[in-house]
């Protein structure tokens, strides 16, 4: 019963729609085993790569002998290698995210979904699975690994989250991009309520690695729209003092700092490759996991 | 400003309604827990200049559209005299209505007088301001209080119509003091129509200072002064100074004296043809005019040599005042010019009796009575022009008959006796008689304008200032005083009275007391002016200015030349010829001497004279149609809207970025 209360983010029905589309990196992963994601590492797989001259000391039994009969020259054919890849979630753990519309989730609620399904699908196709919790009161670090048992462990770890405090994202993208020494999928799940330029740094430090980074940025309606009629007080969801305001007065001047803000992360993401997805909470999470992975497919034809 | 409904003012608090209800719209908050601060903070950051002034100007416009829509509801009127928010409402409105003759002076091109255009615009205030009012008019040919219906309308009524007199404005005003003072009428509003003659306002009258005495101890009384002091563009009014019948066996003919008054902006020369109607036939001279006055002397018009009396007027073109265009007179053979000297005194007698008896004009006969003052239940009242009389002031039969005479016409000139008594007549009497000394006095002021020292008619004054006088007995009473000596003390008094003139000579003409005998010219002219005053009582034709009890009797009078009209009842104040029908005298009605004189009193002259009083001048135009007051509730509608659109402008919320946002770059 601890288990399923837990775990209640997990909903098999969702699960096996999802399960259809498999999740795929943008840039070739160094993984440790085979796995269905490309590799910058020539490899076995039946997929072509590319020519190249021969060089002595190769392997004569990768000479395309077609190709030499054809043209007299010497060509090595080379194949993609499969292998597997890194996800790293970073998900904010900071006040904000208990941030609920009415009758809805809380963006906690929406990120631990969205983690959690993808968490599943990526195990399944036998990816590694990490768990970054980006709070300064809630912070917690697990390690990619691809055994069900470390699954397992991040899934709990993604059910014992509590948003609290001040966001500490940041300071854990940073670390985690130092820490996790080979490519991998960074997956920040945030409301990203932070100055822009701390993020710039955070996802040109990510990038830098070489790591594939996506985000989703949580919205809920009533903080784009901010409709209320009367004089409200707005108490810090994380921690701050609160604020008094007449809506009807401030409202223009909350819509200006929405548009600046987003437009900053627009162009942030844009200069960083930030795989980037922009959610409102009240549209169904499978919609944006579904969206997410179909985005992320490679094209056909494509490499 | 004032309002129709000025207790919806009461609501004026209300303006703060906007205000209070968002203070409470403030303090009612809802909480709510945000994620979302770093805009909020932003947002509160960036409100703090236009957004601000924006909510301040949200609130105004809602306190005004509250206030505009209680102002009006209110019904407010243009213009400040009229039961403003301070003074509240107001218990008697009392309207003074000059009805003079100049009052008729009309704008040519609306037809209406300054008369009729102050009735309109008070009946139009009326109308509007008729929550319990009481209205009481007093015009100035009656001076009777008269309460109106306030349905009535009041260019209407009898009382309100125009009549050839003049108006006493102190005396219209103590009739007002007098009915708020009896009436105890609370919060008066007083009306004074009028425009502003100085020959009507008598700005020297002693009345005044008991006017704003008594007007400035009224609690609550508020005078407005609705003034038409505009000249006329162009007007000519004309009198008759004389008309003489001077027979011969052969001709017959009337001699007429008349002075033309012309008041005008350009003063070119101008023809103006002068009409007389004789008994219905009709002739006209015409005359060139230069200058403001013209004095046509002696103008004859030959008559039926056997016609022995006759009715006729002057008559001038229409112009701005038709009231004054006209001069009436009757004529016939003329009565007796007696005079009875009452005196006990021959060095008294003596010289007066000769001057009386001197004649002024060779077509009349003069006589003179001496009777001592036992004897003066003897005389003949009904045939006297002038009583002269020299001694102790009687008292009983003989002082009522002395006022019946005067009552009637004639005149009265009372000398000091030898040794006075306390007794009074017309309200005046003597006092102690001056010592005897060397030393003489010498008139120091004298009326050059009216009364018996006026001047000539060419203007001359007579030599008054020559006088000399030995003797002086003090003079008791409040009368008109028409000459004072060097000292200040009264030499020559006339009483109030409604017909006829009682003065009183506060010395005597013997060479003993004064050189008034010596002199003789102003014992002449002062005596036959008298005489001439007197004489228009008599005969069986009289030649009498309009005013209250200028008629013996209000019926049994038939209009001569002239259509029967529906003025019987106040026939007094319309000039005109008319004939007894029962005893056959002919009487000729005209307006009072300065009527014509188109000079007004100045506001410098009016402060003086309403000091103490609170009042309020409104200066109007004959024919002006614009109101007094008027409603102006719709401005304020107008303005409400007006605010409520802006506050809806200024409200109008902005476009939602929400669409925008949500699509990813």
């Amino acid at each position: 019963m601890a288990d399923s209360r837990q775990r209640d983010f997990l909903e098999p029905a969702v699960l096996a729609k999802l399960l259809g589309r498999p999740l795929h990196a943008r840039v070739p992963m160094l993984g440790n085993v085979s796995g269905r994601h490309r590799s910058p590492i020539r490899g076995s797989s039946l997929e072509f790569a590319e020519y190249r001259k021969y060089v002595p000391g190769d392997d004569l039994r990768r000479l395309d002998w077609r190709a030499w009969g054809r043209s007299d020259r010497h060509y090595i054919k080379e194949f993609e290698a499969d292998t597997n890849l890194r996800l790293c979630f970073v998900i904010d753990t900071s006040g904000s995210m208990n941030q609920r519309p009415e009758g809805g989730l809380t963006k906690l609620d929406y990120a631990q979904r969205i983690a959690g399904s993808l968490a599943y699908i990526a195990a399944q196709q036998g990816d590694a699975v990490g768990l970054y919790c980006a709070g300064k009161q809630f912070h917690k670090e697990i390690p990619p690994k691809r055994s069900s048992a470390h699954l397992s462990m991040v899934l709990d770890s993604i059910g014992e989250m509590e948003a609290k405090g001040e966001t500490g994202l940041p300071e854990a993208l940073h670390e985690a991009a130092e820490k996790i020494p080979q490519r991998a999928l960074f997956v920040i799940i945030s409301d990203l309520f932070m100055q822009p330029s701390l993020l710039k740094d955070s996802f040109q430090h990510l990038r830098f690695r070489g790591h594939d980074v996506a985000v989703f940025h949580l919205l809920e309606d009533e903080e784009l729209n901010f409709e209320f009629k009367r004089p409200t007080r707005f108490l810090d969801l994380e921690g701050g003092a609160s604020v008094l305001a007449d809506p009807t007065l401030i409202a223009p001047q909350y819509h200006k700092a929405l548009k600046k803000y987003v437009k900053e992360v627009d162009e942030i993401v844009r200069d960083a490759s930030v795989d980037y997805h922009r959610v409102r909470i009240q549209e169904p999470y499978e919609e944006a996991v579904a969206r997410f992975l179909i985005r992320r497919t490679p094209k056909k034809g494509g490499k | 400003m004032s309002f129709l409904q000025p207790g919806l003012l009461l609501a004026l608090p209300m303006i703060a309604l906007p205000v209070i209800i968002h203070l409470i719209n403030r303090h009612r908050h809802r909480t709510v827990s945000w994620a979302a601060m770093m805009f909020l903070l932003d947002a509160k950051k960036m409100t703090r200049g236009m957004a601000k002034l924006r909510q301040w100007i949200i609130l105004l416009m809602r306190m005004l559209a509250v206030a505009g829509l209680i102002f009006a509801l209110s019904r407010p009127l243009t213009g400040l005299w009229f039961g403003s928010v301070a003074g509240g409402a107001t218990d008697t409105t009392i309207i003074l209505l000059d009805r003079s003759a100049s009052m008729e002076q009309q704008n040519l091109q609306t037809g209406l007088s300054k008369r009729a255009t102050a009735l309109n615009k008070l009946s139009e205030i009326l109308e509007k301001t008729n929550s319990g009012t009481r209205v009481v008019l007093i015009e100035s040919a009656n001076l009777d209080p008269m309460e109106l219906n306030l349905k009535d309308d009041l260019t209407s009524l009898p009382q309100t119509g125009p009549t050839s007199t003049s108006t006493d404005i102190p005396a219209l005003l103590e009739r007002g003091i007098e009915y708020i003072e009896a009436n105890q009428s609370g919060r008066t509003d007083v009306w004074l129509c009028t425009d502003m003659r100085a020959n009507d306002w008598d700005a020297v009258s002693g009345r005044w200072e008991s006017v704003r005495s008594r007007a400035s101890l009224l609690k609550g009384l508020r005078l407005f002064l609705l003034s038409y002091p505009d000249k006329a563009d162009e007007n000519l009014s004309v009198r008759l100074n004389r008309v003489r019948q001077d027979s011969s066996p052969t001709q017959a003919q009337l001699l007429i004296d008349a002075t033309l008054h012309r008041e005008s902006i350009s003063m070119e020369p101008i023809e103006v043809p002068i009409g007389f109607i004789i008994n219905g036939t009709r002739s006209t001279h015409t005359v060139m005019m230069e200058g403001s006055e013209f004095n046509l002397q002696g103008h004859a018009i030959p008559i039926d040599s056997k016609l022995e009396k006759g009715w006729g007027r002057i008559v001038l073109p229409s112009d701005s005042n038709p009231q004054d265009n006209a001069h009436h007179f009757v004529f016939a053979n003329p009565s007796i010019q007696k005079t009875v000297i009452v005196s006990d005194d021959p060095s008294f007698a003596a010289p007066v009796s000769l001057v009386a008896n001197a004649p002024m004009d060779r077509l009349l006969q003069y006589e003179v009575d001496r009777v001592p003052t036992a004897d003066a239940n003897r005389i003949d009242w009904e045939s006297t022009a002038m009583l002269l009389w020299q001694g102790v002031i009687p008292k009983g039969v003989l002082a009522q008959q002395i006022v019946n005479l005067v009552n009637s016409g004639r005149s009265v000139i009372f000398f000091p006796p030898k040794s006075p008594s306390n007794n009074e007549i017309f309200g005046h009497g003597w006092d102690k008689w001056s010592k005897k000394t060397n030393n003489m006095e010498q008139p120091g002021t004298w009326r050059t304008d009216a009364g018996l020292f006026a001047n000539t008619q060419d203007g001359k004054a007579l030599p008054v200032g020559n006088l000399s006088i030995y003797r002086h007995c003090g003079i008791v009473g409040t009368g008109n005083i028409l000459a004072h000596l060097e000292s200040g003390k009264p030499l020559l008094t006339q009483a109030p009275t409604t017909r006829g003139g009682a003065w009183f000579c506060g010395t005597l003409p013997q060479a003993t007391h004064s050189s008034l005998a010596r002199e003789g010219v102003v014992l002449y002219v002062m005596l036959h002016r008298a005489i001439m005053n007197g004489s228009r009582a008599l005969g069986m034709a009289r030649q009498i200015t309009t005013g209250k009890g200028a008629l013996d009797s209000t019926t049994g009078w038939t209009p001569l030349g002239q259509e029967q009209d529906a003025f019987i009842l106040n026939r007094e104040f319309h000039a005109g010829a008319y004939r007894n029908t029962d005893s056959q005298q002919l009487v000729a009605l005209n307006l009072p001497e300065g009527e014509e004189t188109p000079g007004v009193v100045v506001e410098e002259q009016v402060e003086v004279l309403l000091d103490g009083i609170e009042y309020q001048r409104i200066d109007d135009q004959a024919g002006s149609l614009k109101s007094l007051a008027s409603e102006i509730w719709r401005i304020f509608l107008l303005l409400t809207s007006l605010a409520l659109v802006i506050e809806a402008i200024l409200c109008l919320p902005e476009k939602k970025p929400t669409q925008q946002i949500l699509k990813p770059s």
